[in-house]
């Protein structure tokens, strides 16, 4: 008989919980412990915290302006994020993080613009000479981060992982981007929550899946109010100021990793988002600024609004 | 270069369904939990198919179809 | 082709994320191998009406894992086989003929309705049926192997059957292709299958070979229905007569070449030509019933060879899950066949090519079918089974209704039960 197993552990600064139905604690916890490993592995690798990562390697070699010979593993990541560099016209790009020094979110305070256009000079992903596996950056004092795909990825990476070892049905969370292994093992979907962005202790919608990845973007997540106007930590890397569009995006993929950058992208084409997602062929959901709600037509309406329902953590079984 | 090869690979899978199966909508997978039913395989009880097909077999002109396996005998 | 152009953002993400290491394939698709060991047994007993053939069948099989990409699987099918089978059908009037022909204390039925026969010199003919000795094990074992690539199965199989008189090798090996963000899956088979031919009443030892092929697909049509097509062709040569059955040729039949006498004057060893070509087309159609959680399966086949007979076959399951892990299965099955040229009750004229045979399996008949199975799984790991199935054959079922005789007129039953483990 499966049993659910639940596995709450924090990694990459967010809430995580594994959800796995195995038939003895003991094997769901051995396996538990493979994806938490994996999860840990890759934000080693990748965090722009550590010092030892693959990624401040990296930026170390942006501030010198130098080049740096990348493994296939970053390689893969970089090639993806030069897919969404091109798919979003330039909106998706690893190279923004600079701005945040421009943008503190505790001073409810403006940036100069003179400081965010000194910013900018450093701040663009065409910039740089990617030819793999050669990463080069003639213009000194750039920085890269991996915002938006190394939590997706490590979410997809984990829930191969389970597969791999025999779980068929589950749930990886790491704090709000979720792969699904697989639905209960009667084959009754997993109920995603979506937060809403006004209120971000109910949730707006229930979004049933059965397989694949579901990621979130909102205004909600790092913001200031000056002068009654909301600025968002969603900036546009050619204007350096926080895009104004729809409060918050969902969107269900077969990867997290593209869910993720998927509304990540909606979100920094601002009102033009929907429409994006619509012609794109995703899967998506949102709230504008008027908190109306819009779904793209192959979502089919399957999403299923609710008000005030507690959100306890963004997952509840059936 | 990489854009214009990812859009176009599933090209021959596209046509062969223009094809075969004209107009049917794209189902993503995690919309596939209905068609993951056990009862929705197209072989639910491999067993019994292979008892009956064994038997159709032996007393009726016609086989094939179901594609090969098992072997002949002299069912009288 | 607008509805390439419209995904193309969606597909390029997807393609590009599948270019990462460790990107796994979805498990809803339909080439996941097996992920633990499970075994089974059945037991199914086939009864024809009237004291003819009875089958007692047991099958045991099993299948486990090879590593993450592969699986092994193997069934056991033991057959037990008794009573009695048509022979010959001989004009009424010419019984005493055959009583020594058979054999020993030969059933004589007379057919029914024997007044509708086209022949002139027959008033009412009768079925000889084989002495009620009839006794034979079939003991058949079928080894396969399946190995999953990223969108490629290809799988092996092979295996032998062993009867006292027959013995068949087969093997085949069949590779699926899955395409189109596993919306398609292409289907590709191709088998060899080599028998052997020894009847325990005639002193003969023949052979007979037979080649098939696969062409398949799959097609998601919705998220509530799919759709499976397809197309085999088996070639068979030799010695494709069935060894045990006699024809009744009302004179002349001795002068022709690949005639054997039989005994009795008139009455002879069926001869069949000594190649076959089959084609067979299959459409499946699946549907899932959201209200009623349950699932409809509908087939439907249609067969023609170059004996210049065809066939269609229609079945319909209805699979209900009853709540509490039940699950309640109606079926029903309608099938229609032509007759071979070379068939007949008995045969008035020798014919010019000096095929004959006067098995009913060639006539042309009808058969109408109907079943009820039922399911109980226990803990997701135990699963038992029930079900009984009744049959008719019957001329006058055929789809165009111009029945000739009543010789392939007979009705059947088959129960089975079985149990089904997953460790």
């Amino acid at each position: 008989m499966l049993r659910l197993h639940c596995f709450p552990f924090t990694a990459m600064g967010s809430p995580c919980m594994l959800q796995l139905y195995a038939r003895k604690r003991l094997e769901a916890k051995r396996i538990a412990a493979l994806a938490m490993a994996e999860v840990r592995r890759l934000e080693a690798r990748y965090s722009r915290y550590r010092p030892d990562s693959v990624l401040s390697a990296i930026n170390r070699t942006a501030a010198d302006g130098g080049t740096i010979t990348v493994d296939a593993e970053t390689a893969q990541l970089l090639n993806y994020a030069h897919v969404c560099y091109r798919q979003s016209d330039g909106l998706f790009d690893i190279s923004s993080g600079l701005l945040r020094q421009a943008w503190d979110f505790h001073s409810s305070r403006l940036p100069e613009p003179s400081q965010i256009n000194r910013l900018l000079n450093r701040v663009g992903w065409h910039k740089i000479d990617w030819c793999e596996p050669l990463l080069a950056f003639p213009v000194p004092g750039m920085e890269l981060d991996f915002g938006g795909i190394g939590k997706e990825y490590a979410a997809d990476r984990a829930a191969a992982l389970c597969l791999k070892h025999g779980i068929a049905h589950g749930l990886i969370d790491l704090g709000g981007d979720i792969k699904i292994i697989g639905p209960h093992p009667d084959g009754s979907p997993w109920q995603v929550g979506i937060r809403h962005p006004r209120h971000p202790n109910t949730v707006m919608a229930r979004i049933p899946i059965h397989h694949g990845g579901i990621a979130s973007s909102g205004d909600y997540e790092r913001f200031m109010m000056v002068g009654g106007r909301r600025y968002s930590h969603l900036l546009d890397p050619e204007t350096g100021w926080p895009v104004h569009g729809v409060c918050t995006v969902t969107v269900v993929a077969e990867h997290c990793l593209v869910a993720g950058s998927a509304c990540t992208i909606a979100m920094l084409k601002g009102e033009r988002g929907p429409a994006w997602l619509e012609v794109s062929g995703f899967h998506a959901l949102w709230m504008d600024h008027k908190r109306k709600i819009g779904e793209t037509r192959r979502a089919g309406s399957r999403l299923t609004p609710v008000s005030n329902e507690p959100s306890g953590f963004s997952t509840s079984q059936r | 270069m990489s854009i214009r090869n990812d859009a176009w690979q599933p090209m021959p899978a596209i046509l062969l369904l223009l094809l075969l199966t004209g107009g049917c909508t794209p189902v993503a997978p995690w919309q596939r939990g209905n068609l993951a039913k056990p009862h929705m395989a197209l072989e639910t009880d491999p067993a019994a198919a292979a008892v009956r097909r064994h038997m159709h077999m032996s007393k009726e002109a016609s086989s094939g179809g179901y594609g090969s396996g098992g072997g002949g005998c002299g069912c009288n | 082709m607008a509805a390439i152009k419209k995904n193309s953002c969606l597909h390029t993400l997807t393609a590009a994320a599948l270019a990462l290491p460790g990107m796994s394939p979805n498990k809803a698709a339909a080439g996941v191998p097996a992920d633990a060991v499970s075994t089974g047994f059945r037991y199914s007993h086939y009864d024809e009406c009237c004291n003819r053939m009875a089958v007692h069948v047991f099958q045991a099989f099993g299948i486990t894992p090879l590593g993450e990409s592969a699986e092994l699987s193997a069934s056991w099918v033991t057959d037990r086989i008794a009573g009695a089978s048509p022979v010959l059908n001989i004009p009424f009037g010419r019984t005493d003929a055959v009583a020594g022909a058979s054999g020993g204390a030969a059933k004589v039925s007379v057919a029914e309705n024997a007044a509708s026969l086209p022949l002139s010199i027959a008033a009412r003919p009768v079925q000889v049926m084989s002495s009620a000795t009839i006794r034979d094990t079939r003991n058949a074992l079928d080894l396969s192997g399946q190995y999953y690539l990223n969108d490629v199965t290809i799988g092996l199989a092979g295996g032998a059957s062993d009867e006292k008189d027959y013995r068949s090798y087969f093997s085949n090996l069949n590779l699926r292709w899955e395409l189109n963000r596993k919306m398609t899956t292409l289907a590709f088979g191709a088998g060899f299958t080599h028998d052997k031919i020894m009847p325990t009443t005639r002193d003969i030892k023949e052979r007979k070979t037979a080649i098939d092929s696969l062409l398949g697909i799959t097609q998601i049509l919705d998220k509530n229905s799919l759709l499976q097509a397809n197309l085999t062709y088996l070639y068979s040569s030799g010695f494709l007569s069935n060894p045990y059955k006699k024809v009744f040729i009302s004179g002349g039949g001795r002068r022709q070449p690949g005639l054997e006498s039989a005994g009795p004057a008139d009455i002879f060893w069926e001869n069949r030509p000594n190649e076959r070509h089959q084609w067979a087309v299959l459409a499946r159609y699946l549907r899932y019933f959201s209200d009623w959680d349950a699932a409809l399966h509908l087939d439907y086949r249609f067969h023609i060879d170059d004996w210049s007979s065809h066939s269609h076959t229609i079945e319909a399951q209805w699979h209900q899950p009853l709540g509490g892990e039940w699950m309640l299965v109606p079926s029903l099955r309608y099938y229609s066949q032509s007759e071979v040229d070379f068939y007949s009750p008995y045969f008035a004229a020798p014919r010019s090519n000096g095929f004959y045979s006067s098995d009913y399996r060639l006539s042309g008949f009808g058969a109408l079918s109907g079943g009820l199975k039922f399911t109980k799984a226990f803990f997701d790991q135990l699963n038992v089974h029930a079900g009984v199935e009744y049959a008719v054959h019957k001329a006058g079922l055929k789809l165009d209704g111009a029945t000739q005789s009543g010789f392939a007129d007979f009705s059947f039953f088959l129960i089975s039960a079985g149990i089904n483990y997953r460790f």
